[in-house]
């Protein structure tokens, strides 16, 4: 079972995007 | 009501709007145990809405699944045959949804195996360490989750005994 999320990690995909499995950097829409 | 399907290290969110079937694609890469979280704020008690993703090794899985397949546990005496049968009559949602723990969409499977997965223990567990809050909970839900659509049951204390032996002998 070592894929199991931790509180700490559960916290820090919550507060930062670039945590999460499916984060793209933002691009911009204007140029 | 809306919802919003989130386990952050398997896959994006998912909004889950009323009459409209959605999927998605969960991918775990290692076995485990996925915390989720409804991420769309859904009412009062948004911030229990948990989820939790259980990921097995295919052998572990089928094992699993084979055992569910499996018919469930006989009742051993007659208060847990009438618990049994009280637990039979109701969804059990209503007894998965005891706020520590709506992390078990697995409980709401045949009553039978609701207790089968490890993380799914925590009923009898709970009911153990906690029967008065749970006995509570099934007598009253509005006591405990203001604002819940659950139904009331209206257990009477002696039906309330009955499900607790049945419960108790869930492992």
């Amino acid at each position: 079972m070592n894929g199991t999320t931790t509180i700490a990690e559960f916290r820090d995909a919550v507060l930062d995007p670039a945590k999460r499995r499916h984060y793209q950097p933002r691009v911009a829409f204007h140029r | 009501m809306l919802h919003e399907f989130w386990v952050p290290k398997l896959t994006r969110k998912m909004t889950n709007v009323p009459g409209q079937p959605n999927h998605i694609w969960l991918q775990a890469d290692k076995p485990g145990t996925y915390i989720g979280q409804c991420s769309e704020f859904c009412g009062t008690q948004h911030a229990w809405m948990r989820i939790l993703v259980v990921a097995d090794e295919p052998s572990k899985f089928e094992e699993w699944q084979r055992a569910q397949l499996q018919p469930g546990q006989a009742a051993t005496s007659d208060a847990t045959a009438k618990g049994l049968a009280l637990v039979s009559n109701i969804h059990l949602h209503q007894l998965s949804c005891y706020p520590r723990s709506s992390w078990s969409g697995l409980a709401g499977r045949a009553g039978s195996h609701a207790c089968s997965q490890p993380q799914t223990t925590w009923l009898p567990v709970f009911w153990r360490i906690r029967r008065r809050t749970c006995a509570l909970w099934l007598k009253s839900p509005q006591h405990i989750k203001p604002g819940a659509l659950m139904p009331d049951f209206n257990f009477t204390d002696e039906q309330l005994d009955q499900l607790s032996e049945y419960l108790s002998t869930l492992r």
